[in-house]
């Protein structure tokens, strides 16, 4: 019984194993190639336009006329400067030569593959403007406005609730009187409701003293709240002379946050990217997919690059992008970002928030001393492999050595002395 | 007595005239048009009531108000193509060099953004050796004087740089082929490739001149003329004399045991200033090998306060003292000649401290330094004599390594003045000089000017001598230009620009290219002209680098010696005709011109630093004044003291002809019978005042050499002038303050006897030291860091770069004179000058009284003098903390006495608390107020660039004091934090120690067991400034031991 079960598994697995091996080896098909297209092309060409490097659609067509097959193709895209000295192709050399000299990296892809690629861009179309918008536009907006305004409910739960009111009210002294006059007694005098309101509290002046006490509690934290917040700007969400997306650029691209904010380890401020850095990328990225062409432009529009002729435009007065500065801290208060990320090992994420989900940038965290100071009493300093912190650990054992710590938060390394902010 | 006058409003009251009778009823003499008012009829149509009126003027003012209230939009803007050096928030340092024709300093200048904000001395430099003065950091300021040319002028009318080129060429063309004459004149220039570039310039003329038909017809002539403000040409006559060479030698302070100096203040304002007190810094350490330092002098000089021994001696009395002293050595040693000399009045016993500095002198033969500020070449060649009697050339005096800072030569500019007289002069170029405003009167050299066709001034901003010019061409300040400079034997040093031209200015050098038609700028031939010659960087591992961006990025670098055309050898006879020709000590008043610490000769004269850096002697600000001995003052029934209400007498002071009326200032240890007027002034303004007069007019012209002093009239005239003064009490009230004590007590005797340590009851009545009680709980500061400084008295010179550095360095504000008048001075480091002699029970009574404290401020004719810089001490038991009602000072357990400005609210008790008057309240928003525009350099747009982004702006309302510079603190433990290294004990420093020229200031970590400044806390010397009140400071000073007998020595 158990042997039977033994070889019955060893053959499903070994099953298993085949048919997954077949499967891994089997030839890459279209969804790989735009998968592959996406991962190793789009830094220098695009499928209908020229960019640093030339359009991919009908590339394949024009080889094939010439060689006759693919093979010449797929060894050009796979190491070109091989090619080129291994065959002395004159169209080659003249491709390389048209380009700018610009060396194509060389691509460790197989034969297959680079197939499956040249497949995609054949087969791919170009998608309508409008429906470009819809798609990506579309559920976004939807989920924004699905969530509705509590408040603005409340109001009207309130309204309703007061019109009840105000009718049974109506009704019941509707029908009091109409009592009365079944038994043919006065009807009660003609009051309103707000005097006989007056008259209940006038009469039960313990609900009173609760009413106004509740009334006057609430008004208090009210502008209690009101007065903390002058000053602190959370969820600030200006509009931006550009619409650039970190949803984009950190979130869907990956883009490592340093790479543009690359003084954040080294100074104080983490520095807002200068253009030349977008241009790394937008050299040869020059479409969004959100807004196309005309969020891009701008960039262009600063630097003086010329899209068509893809180079720069000489003498062009370059204009400083105007971005509105969301955290913004107080001029007595110094702040030091590579103290906090290289020093401390924070992620961006702990005061900025989810960055990587956020089309557009708010202020994600209050940025008061109350938030800065929970934070350092809260967080413990990483002392370790630091020679700096090498004593101060050991004299710090030492004098807690009553509560046992062995981490310390940086309040108790002084982390909230006033200096350490304030000079 | 009852009251029976009679009172009336005028003779109509008087009188009963009926007019008046019937008018007097009335309130108002006139019918008031009411009536009339009311009874027009297009009051009715209108819809606007009073009450209307109100309520819409109510909302409307409201409305807006709250239409106010919106949060400002802040702008960022990034560069567009960001250079890769320049990172936001991270300060870059780049080395260059500071020479303006009289101080020279090469130095580090911290740039942030792109904007230079701070300067500090370059430790690679063999000349200044990483040293800085105030002049030299101050400099920084003047980058942003708003005062500066921007752009060419014509007679007074901007005009554009072609045409300027254009029309000077043209001028120049005509003197070449007119055969006419070009003369350039500057102060002494050091630059190597810009005397090349003059070369170049005379070769142009010269040449084509007699190319024109191939014959001469007739020949132009070019020639560079150096005048030092200042003359040091005296000093190069000499030695041409003694010793066959027109040069000035080094010198070595690091290497001498005994220095006498006959009015040189050699660490202040002689020739190279920063290095020699910073090498003779270095001989001041208590102990058998401390070096003795006479000085023998009119006025109390820098220097002079610092000497061991000073003696007071007339300007004219100067030749006659170093021939006594010459007399004195050669009568030790058995050689030499015997001069006739003899001191016309002697009331502080000079004649026994030149034998005394005779006796030194011969005992450390060949160790010891002879020198003198006088310009009279007869008696720099008896100087000459005495030192070679002492064998000083070749281990204290070095010609090999000749200082190249004073060139000058006041001959050569006699003769230029009677070339531009006859009208022989049809071109001169003034560059780094104001030969107008410096030279004396006797001169005429404004008249002279007049004379010359084409002047052309390239001046930095507006002085005498481009007033005076037809073309103005404005050129950089330093730290906008390019430059090398030999200062120094065979040191070359580079300056570099650290900004964009601020204004539409040139450097003279490429103005000078662009006329002859190179098509290379200045910076080219600098690139060109090192790139082969400066030899490669000692560090083998700059590979990459060619050898020029090494030597500009050090800043200094070494270039192959120019071989000297003859070698030095001494010539006795030159002595001995220079002893002949000696004047001798003349009788009356007589002025003594000097150059004070601040100002210098004036070319910063404008920057607010400098003229509100308290004089180190005197401690007058933002003034020019006559400085007189007490008695004398007391003699001529001028008042003696000064403070806001006490106002200082005034005199006439006139010499050749020409007077100056200027308030005195006591100045104990001034010679009787002379006056002291500082050089320098007449250039600088407070707002629109002009203060002070230029008195380099007044110098008179003695065989043709410049003399800093001369017989005078002094009269005393009936006016009276405020004057304000940082320091007016002058006695420490016969408390341990700045203590000191003698060498042989010193070296005899423990710490008990020279400094011991403060002692106070304890509740058994039993004398413990105060250190040992202590009222309050301690501050955990024996855990991480302890920040202190340690300050030595001995050491300090008293020259105030520290306190200019900390006004650069903290943003602290400049509130000119009526405010200092006022105690409201701002500055978080003053230094402390006090007088000192012995107590003469005649005069001072018992000192240990109370109710002679009165008698303890009559100071004495020719006291010592200390100086104690004080700052915030940093208590750990600090009085300010617990009186402060919103905690807004506190303690941190790094030993910082934090200062919290956003919490401070301006009660001012923790200043009426603190016992050493350190803590500073902002009177007034200083960055705001049009009352400061003119003298805080923070209130204007351009010169806010100077501001240290890192340290915040103080609003009104607010305390301020010393941070130890904390902001410097936490960036060098963040760069340990970011390496995971301990603090290097030194990586850290505030700014007053690093700008100090001495090393006086030591910071540190006093936790760090292997650190500078523990080492120096723990040391003997070491005391707390009022220790008797235990609280405890972090900051340390060590007693100044004076190299002398006992203090009759220095003062009898």
């Amino acid at each position: 019984m158990r042997n039977t079960w033994v070889s019955l598994t060893k053959k499903l697995l070994t099953v298993t194993g085949i048919l997954s091996m077949l499967l891994m080896s089997s030839p890459a098909n279209a969804q790989d190639g735009e998968a592959l297209y996406k991962g190793n092309c789009t830094a220098c060409h695009k499928i209908d336009k020229k960019v640093i490097g030339p359009a991919l659609q009908g590339s394949r067509a024009r080889w094939a006329e010439r060689t006759g097959s693919d093979d010449a193709i797929i060894a050009w895209i796979k190491n070109s400067q091989g090619y080129m000295k291994e065959t002395g192709d004159p169209y080659a050399k003249q491709l390389y030569e048209d380009y700018n000299k610009t060396v194509m990296t060389p691509m460790a892809l197989s034969s297959d593959e680079v197939v499956a690629l040249l497949d995609y861009v054949d087969n791919w179309q170009p998608e309508t403007p409008a429906a470009a918008v819809a798609a990506d536009g579309g559920a976004g907006a939807t989920s924004s406005e699905s969530t509705g305004n509590p408040t603005m409910w409340l109001i009207v739960i309130i309204a309703v609730l007061f019109v009840v009111f105000r009718v049974l009210w109506g009704v019941n002294k509707s029908l009091t009187n109409l009592n009365r006059q079944k038994d043919n007694d006065e009807p009660e005098p003609s009051v309103d409701m707000f005097t006989e309101f007056i008259g209940f509290f006038t009469k039960n002046k313990a609900v009173m003293v609760v009413v106004f006490l509740l009334i006057a509690t609430y008004v208090g934290v009210l502008s209690w709240d009101m007065l903390n917040g002058i000053g602190v700007y959370q969820g600030y969400q200006p509009t931006q002379p550009i619409w650039f997306s970190h949803k984009i650029h950190a979130g869907q691209n990956g883009i490592n946050c340093v790479y543009c904010h690359n003084s954040v380890e080294k100074g104080k401020a983490a520095g807002i990217p200068s253009v030349n850095i977008c241009m790394n990328c937008h050299m040869g990225v020059q479409e969004g997919k959100v807004s196309g062409t005309k969020e891009i432009a701008k960039i262009y529009d600063a630097i003086g690059w010329d899209p068509d002729k893809l180079q720069y435009t000489k003498g062009y007065e370059q204009k400083p992008i105007e971005w509105v500065r969301i955290h913004n801290l107080q001029d007595f208060v110094y702040f030091n970002h590579s103290q906090h990320v290289v020093v401390g090992k924070q992620e961006c994420q702990t005061c900025h928030g989810p960055i990587e989900e956020m089309d557009e940038v708010y202020q994600y965290s209050e940025l008061t001393m109350g938030w800065c100071i929970n934070c350092h009493r809260e967080t413990n300093v990483s002392m370790d492999n630091n020679g700096y912190y090498e004593s101060v650990h050991a004299e710090l054992v030492e004098k807690y050595k009553g509560e046992g710590l062995e981490t310390f938060t940086v309040e108790q390394i002084g982390g909230l002395e006033c200096v350490k902010c304030h000079y | 007595m009852s009251n029976n006058k009679v009172y009336w409003r005028g003779t109509e009251e008087l009188e009963k005239a009926p007019a008046f009778v019937k008018g007097a009823e009335k309130e108002f003499s006139e019918e008031l048009p009411i009536d009339q008012f009311l009874a027009n009829k297009d009051l009715d149509s209108t819809n606007t009531s009073r009450r209307d009126f109100l309520k819409f003027m109510g909302f409307g003012i409201t409305a807006a108000t709250l239409a106010a209230c919106e949060t400002p939009v802040v702008k960022s803007l990034p560069y567009v193509v960001k250079p890769d050096e320049v990172m936001p928030g991270i300060a870059n340092y780049y080395a260059s060099t500071y020479f303006d024709g009289y101080d020279f300093a090469s130095v580090l200048v911290k740039t942030r953004e792109g904007r230079p904000i701070h300067i500090e001395g370059n430790k690679l430099s063999k000349t200044t050796k990483g040293g800085v003065s105030a002049r030299v950091n101050s400099s920084i300021l003047s980058l942003y004087n708003k005062r500066r040319f921007d752009g060419p002028m014509k007679e007074g009318q901007s005009i554009d740089w072609a045409t300027v080129d254009s029309e000077l060429k043209q001028q120049i063309e005509n003197v070449k082929s007119n055969g006419g004459n070009i003369r350039v004149l500057s102060s002494t220039m050091i630059s190597p490739s810009s005397q090349s570039l003059l070369g170049d310039f005379r070769t142009w003329i010269e040449s084509v001149s007699e190319s024109v038909d191939g014959e001469v017809t007739a020949q132009s002539t070019v020639k560079h003329i150096m005048y030092d403000a200042v003359s040091a040409a005296g000093m190069l006559e000499a030695n041409k004399r003694t010793h066959g060479v027109e040069i000035l030698p080094g010198y070595h302070f690091d290497k001498a045991k005994v220095v006498v100096s006959f009015g040189a203040d050699f660490m202040v304002n002689w020739i190279n200033p920063i290095a020699f007190a910073r090498d003779f810094s270095k001989t001041r350490i208590p102990g058998e090998n401390m070096s003795k330092h006479f000085q023998f002098e009119t006025v109390m000089s820098t220097t002079g306060s610092n000497a061991d021994v000073r003696g007071a001696i007339k300007p004219s009395e100067m030749g006659a003292a170093i021939a006594m002293l010459g007399n004195a050595i050669a009568g030790m040693i058995g050689s030499g000649d015997k001069i006739s000399a003899s001191l016309s009045s002697d009331d502080n016993n000079v004649e026994g401290k030149i034998k005394e500095a005779a006796a030194k002198l011969v005992a450390a033969k060949g160790q010891s330094i002879v020198i003198s500020d006088s310009n009279d070449p007869n008696v720099q060649a008896i100087v000459n004599g005495i030192n070679q009697m002492l064998n000083n050339y070749g281990s204290t005096i070095d010609f090999n390594n000749p200082i190249n800072l004073r060139k000058g030569s006041d001959a050569a500019v006699v003769e230029l003045i009677s070339e531009m007289n006859n009208g022989s002069v049809d071109m001169l170029l003034v560059m780094d000089s104001d030969p107008v405003y410096t030279s004396p009167a006797s001169w005429g050299f404004a008249d002279a000017l007049s004379k010359v066709k084409t002047v052309v001034s390239f001046a930095e901003k507006p002085d005498a001598t481009s007033q005076n010019a037809g073309y103005i061409l404005p050129v950089h300040h330093y730290l906008e230009s390019w430059n090398d400079a030999n200062p120094f034997a065979n040191e070359v040093t580079f300056t570099q620009p650290t900004i964009n031209p601020i204004n539409n200015t040139r450097q003279w050098q490429d103005t000078m290219m662009i006329w002859m038609g190179m098509s290379d700028s200045y910076y080219d031939l600098l690139h060109k002209k090192w790139n082969s010659e400066v030899s490669a960087s000692d560090d083998s591992t700059v590979i990459f680098a060619s050898k020029w961006n090494v030597a500009v990025q050090d800043g200094v670098s070494v270039m192959a010696m120019p071989k000297m055309a003859i070698e030095p050898v001494f010539n006795s006879e030159a002595v001995s005709a220079a002893a002949s020709a000696l004047s001798s000590p003349s009788e009356g008043w007589e002025v003594a011109f000097y150059v004070k610490t601040g100002i210098g000769i004036g070319i910063n004269a404008d920057n607010p630093w400098l003229q509100e850096l308290p004089d180190p002697v005197t401690k007058v600000v933002w003034d020019q004044y006559a400085t007189m001995n007490p008695s004398d003052m007391r003699e001529q029934g001028l008042n003696t003291l000064m403070g806001e209400q006490q106002k200082a007498g005034m005199v006439r002071v006139t010499v050749n002809g020409i007077s100056m009326e200027l308030p005195v200032v006591a100045a104990p240890g001034q010679k009787k019978g002379t006056v002291g007027v500082a050089l320098g002034y007449g250039k600088g303004y407070e707002g629109d005042r002009l203060i002070g007069e230029n008195a380099f007019v007044m110098l008179s012209v003695v065989k043709g050499f410049v003399q800093y002093s001369s017989s005078a009239s002094v009269e005393k005239i009936e006016r009276r002038y405020n004057i304000a003064s940082t320091q007016t009490q002058h006695t420490m009230m016969g408390r341990k303050i700045l203590n000191e004590t003698t060498l042989p007590d010193f070296n005899q005797n423990d710490r008990e006897h020279w400094n011991p340590a403060e002692m106070i009851s304890n509740a058994y009545g039993e004398k413990v030291p105060v250190s040992t009680l202590d009222l309050w709980a301690n501050h955990d500061i024996d855990l991480g860091h302890r920040w202190g400084l340690s300050i030595d008295l001995n050491t300090c010179i008293g020259c105030g770069s520290c306190v200019t550095a900390c006004h650069s360095e903290n943003n602290v504000p400049i509130v000119g004179k009526d405010e200092v008048n006022r105690t409201r001075s701002m500055s978080w480091l003053r230094i402390d000058r006090y007088y000192s002699s012995e107590a003469d029970p005649d005069i001072h009574g018992d000192i240990s009284q109370e109710k002679n404290y009165d008698q303890m401020e009559i100071p004495s004719d020719y006291p010592e003098v200390g100086y104690m810089p004080v700052m915030c001490q940093h208590c750990n038991h600090a009085p300010c903390e617990t009186v402060c009602p919103v905690a807004a000072t506190t303690h941190s357990n790094e030993g910082f006495n934090q200062m919290t400005y956003n919490r401070c609210i301006g009660t001012r008790y923790c200043a009426n608390n603190c016992p050493y008057k350190v803590r500073r309240f902002n009177w007034f928003n200083y960055v705001g107020d049009s009352k400061f525009t003119d003298v805080n350099p923070s209130s204007d747009n351009l010169a806010r660039m100077v501001l240290n982004p890192d340290v915040v702006v103080r609003s009104r309302g607010v305390m301020e004091k010393c941070s130890l510079c904390v902001q410097r603190v936490q960036a060098g433990k963040l760069d340990a934090k970011k390496a995971g290294t301990r603090v290097p004990d030194g990586s850290i420093q505030t700014a007053c120690a690093s700008s100090c020229p001495t090393n006086a200031i030591t910071f540190g970590d006093i936790n760090d067991k292997s650190s500078k400044v523990r080492e120096s806390a723990m040391n003997d010397r070491a005391y707390h400034l009022l220790e008797e009140i235990g609280v405890q400071p972090n900051v340390w000073y060590q007693t100044k031991v004076r190299n002398i007998e006992n203090s009759a020595e220095h003062t009898a």
